[in-house]
């Protein structure tokens, strides 16, 4: 046997070089025939064309502050201020971020916000997907309701309807997920459940309806629909009716993201679940869940990502959240032009999160992917 | 998947009777509890409303539609057809901008490769409502109707694009039966012609070529009617309002980043083996993708494909944020008036649902056209 095997283990070399030269790789890169060289040309014109202009508009003509005669959105309306006028955000920064919270309690979302961002950085360490990831969520946005509604450690308490910008943004979709996956869970084993055709049903056809309906149409039901079905002294705060949409919307696109997982695991797993004569709550839990879950992660941090832009939707129904405070700044007669640029910033805040958060899914989704052929 | 841990008939039967029980108690409640507290703030329930004189105008409306006098059931159809609308245009366009930059993605050209690439990250990684609010500040943000020259007889203003569009003229019709005829003659020859097979570019140019021909015999150019200013507005043309270029413009450059990257993917899912079977049979390239790669590549990318369209349709409501009045808008509107809520809310549900099935039924038909019998 071991004659097969190399004495010594091999050392790892390094990745072979590209031997083609610069000029020739350029050659094959762009200029590879007359009419790429063509197209080259032409996108490379076009693109010094659109980023002059956009360096004139965002920085070289652009009004960053207000000087000490004129106030910031004076120095925007001067004649002959043709750049963005950036001065806005300046101006404007403590309401699109934290909305109407009040002024003197602003660090308690910011803390909010850098606990979430926490949160984020643990929930992606792979080391820690286990089920006490579940306990660190509670924690966190224990941490975080707390910190934002006050009321106990000395601290004022502050009304939902008084919450506001990055905060609500963040709260709503990651308590709107966390609160929808034990949903999407129990959702998407109902759906298996062929020997129940009432249960799955029911699964199916709440599952099918949210995922038909726009979520601006779901929204609209819990701000205006719910009160009606709900017993008129039960007091339900509209965030939290949101929330609630939110966490049913989110559960039914996470059951087919998480069905997807079951069906993926081979019935041997049952079978041999079966032949250890495991129950069926003792299957899930211990042979079939741990398993699905973990292949369909790519797909659950996907949702994620298409959950947190959906918060923006909020703002029809007047819940204050990233979106909204954007809006309301514009709103500002001040800054009634300044429309272009508050909403740039805005969306800059949405890029960075779900940026890094696609670049770790694919990241992930490879990885995975490679661990499964080896 | 079998489950040989067999339940017994009764245990199934009782769990099945547990769940309707469930169900029946908790819809009874929510029945019970909506009666109670309709009555109490005297709205009467019933679809009667919408049989009743709208009491608000609607601002887009694709047909002339008189508050007061027109029913709220024309109210909301005259959103349903905006809807449509939005969704039928953003569908084709996204489609066009999208399948550019999913072969963009695919190119050899680096650059290209490279714009493609970073325009999708940027656009997709942002909001839709993002998008649509920025949209509309650049489109209000241009100039007024007295500060724009024409351009090509088309007007840009922040009040709105206006198109010129052909006159009622003898000539259009010409033009028209010409082009068809050399189309189809064109087309003839490409399929049962000799040895000259003209490319896509000489079918086009030959066919414009024959729409000019009456033109030339006749020596004018068919009319246009021409949008103008008139003071602070612009008559004729074919006006589009700044809502609705807005909503249309920021959906297709939003969902043209995501059908992008479908047809790429589907593309790449192409086995590598095919590429290399064609190169063995030395097929030209261009054959190679239209007989050979691009079919396949449909058949993969259609149902995700169909997923996106109706994701199309569904943040058409979204159009609500700036103004444009689609079904959601105009059902908020009857909402308001009428305090008819739980019956609205189903009229929009049903619409949507409906749609949504029927694009599904209709793509699931394209489907089974274009995928073949699966091999055996």
């Amino acid at each position: 046997m071991t004659r097969f095997l190399a004495p010594t283990i091999a050392t790892p070399r390094p990745a072979p070089q590209d031997p083609r030269q610069w000029h020739d790789r350029l050659r094959e890169d762009l200029f590879y025939s007359p009419g790429a060289t063509l197209a080259t040309l032409g996108m490379l014109a076009l693109l010094a064309f659109a980023g002059w202009h956009l360096l004139n508009w965002a920085l070289l003509d652009a009004v960053f502050t207000g000087t000490a005669e004129l106030s910031p959105s004076d120095a925007c309306r001067t004649p002959g201020v043709t750049g963005a006028c950036w001065a806005v955000i300046g101006d404007k920064l403590r309401l699109i971020l934290f909305g109407v919270y009040p002024y003197a309690e602003q660090w308690r979302p910011a803390v909010a916000c850098v606990l979430m961002i926490v949160l984020y950085v643990l929930s992606v360490q792979r080391r820690l997907w286990r089920p006490s990831l579940a306990l660190i969520w509670v924690v966190f946005l224990g941490a975080v309701i707390v910190l934002m509604r006050g009321g106990v450690f000395g601290l004022s308490s502050v009304t939902d309807d008084q919450w506001g910008g990055l905060p609500v943004t963040l709260i709503l979709s990651t308590l709107g997920l966390g609160m929808a996956f034990p949903v999407a869970i129990l959702l998407a084993l109902a759906r298996q459940q062929r020997k129940l055709p009432m249960l799955q049903a029911a699964s199916v056809g709440l599952i099918e309806f949210a995922r038909g309906v726009p979520l601006l149409v779901v929204l609209f039901m819990a701000s205006v629909m719910m009160p009606l079905f709900l017993p008129a002294d039960w007091q339900i705060s509209k965030l939290l009716r949101v929330l609630i949409a939110f966490t049913l919307f989110g559960a039914a696109y996470l059951a087919e993201v998480i069905r997807g997982g079951l069906q993926a695991i081979p019935a041997g797993q049952y079978e041999a679940a079966a032949a250890l004569s495991l129950n069926y709550a003792q299957t899930m839990r211990d042979v079939i869940l741990p398993q699905a879950l973990r292949m369909v992660i790519p797909g659950i941090v996907n949702i994620f990502i298409g959950f947190f832009k959906a918060t923006s939707i909020v703002v029809v129904v007047g819940i204050f959240d990233l979106m909204t405070a954007a809006k309301r700044a514009v709103s500002d007669p001040l800054w009634q032009n300044a429309g272009i640029e508050v909403y740039l910033f805005a969306a800059l805040i949405y890029f960075v999160f779900c940026f890094s958060l696609s670049r770790y899914s694919a990241r992930l989704e490879r990885d995975l992917a490679r661990g499964a052929t080896n | 998947m079998t489950q040989s841990r067999s339940h017994s008939k009764l245990r199934v039967a009782s769990a099945q009777a547990v769940v309707f029980a469930a169900v029946g108690l908790l819809l009874f409640w929510l029945f019970a509890i909506t009666g109670a507290e309709l009555r109490a703030r005297g709205i009467e329930t019933g679809f009667g409303f919408l049989f009743e004189p709208a009491r608000t105008a609607i601002a887009n409306a694709p047909f002339t539609f008189t508050p007061g006098v027109n029913s709220n059931a024309l109210a909301l159809i005259a959103g349903g057809l905006n809807t449509l609308k939005i969704s039928a245009l953003v569908i084709v366009l996204a489609t066009v901008l999208g399948l550019g930059l999913g072969l963009g993605r695919l190119s050899r050209n680096r650059l290209l490769r490279g714009v493609c690439l970073g325009y999708i990250e940027l656009v997709r990684n942002v909001p839709v409502l993002i998008h649509i609010s920025l949209c509309y500040a650049v489109a209000l943000s241009l100039p007024g109707p007295r500060e724009t020259a024409p351009f090509m007889g088309a007007l840009i203003t922040n009040r709105g694009f206006f198109l010129p569009y052909p006159a009622p003229d003898m000539l259009w019709l010409a033009s028209a039966l010409t082009g068809v005829l050399a189309a189809l003659g064109v087309a003839r020859w490409r399929r049962h012609g000799g040895r000259w097979h003209p490319g896509a570019l000489v079918f086009v140019l030959l066919t414009l070529a024959a729409m000019a021909l009456p033109w030339l015999l006749l020596g004018r150019a068919p009319e246009m009617v021409t949008p103008a200013v008139a003071g602070f507005r612009v008559n004729g043309g074919w006006s589009l309002s700044p809502e609705l270029i807005a909503i249309v413009a920021a959906l297709t450059l939003y969902t043209a980043t995501f059908l992008g990257e479908i047809i790429r993917g589907a593309i790449q899912s192409v086995p590598r083996g095919q590429w290399e079977a064609t190169e063995a049979l030395a097929l030209p390239l261009r054959t190679v993708r239209r007989s050979v790669i691009y079919p396949q590549a449909i058949r993969v990318a259609l149902p995700a494909l169909s997923n996106e369209y109706i994701g199309v349709i569904k943040n058409s409501s979204l159009a609500v944020v700036i103004g444009y009045q689609e079904i959601v808008g105009i059902g908020n509107t009857v909402l308001f008036d009428t305090g008819q809520a739980v019956e609205v809310m189903a009229v929009l549900a049903a619409f949507f649902v409906v749609v949504s099935l029927a694009f599904s039924a209709l793509m699931n038909f394209l489907n089974t056209r274009t995928a073949w019998a699966s091999r055996t």
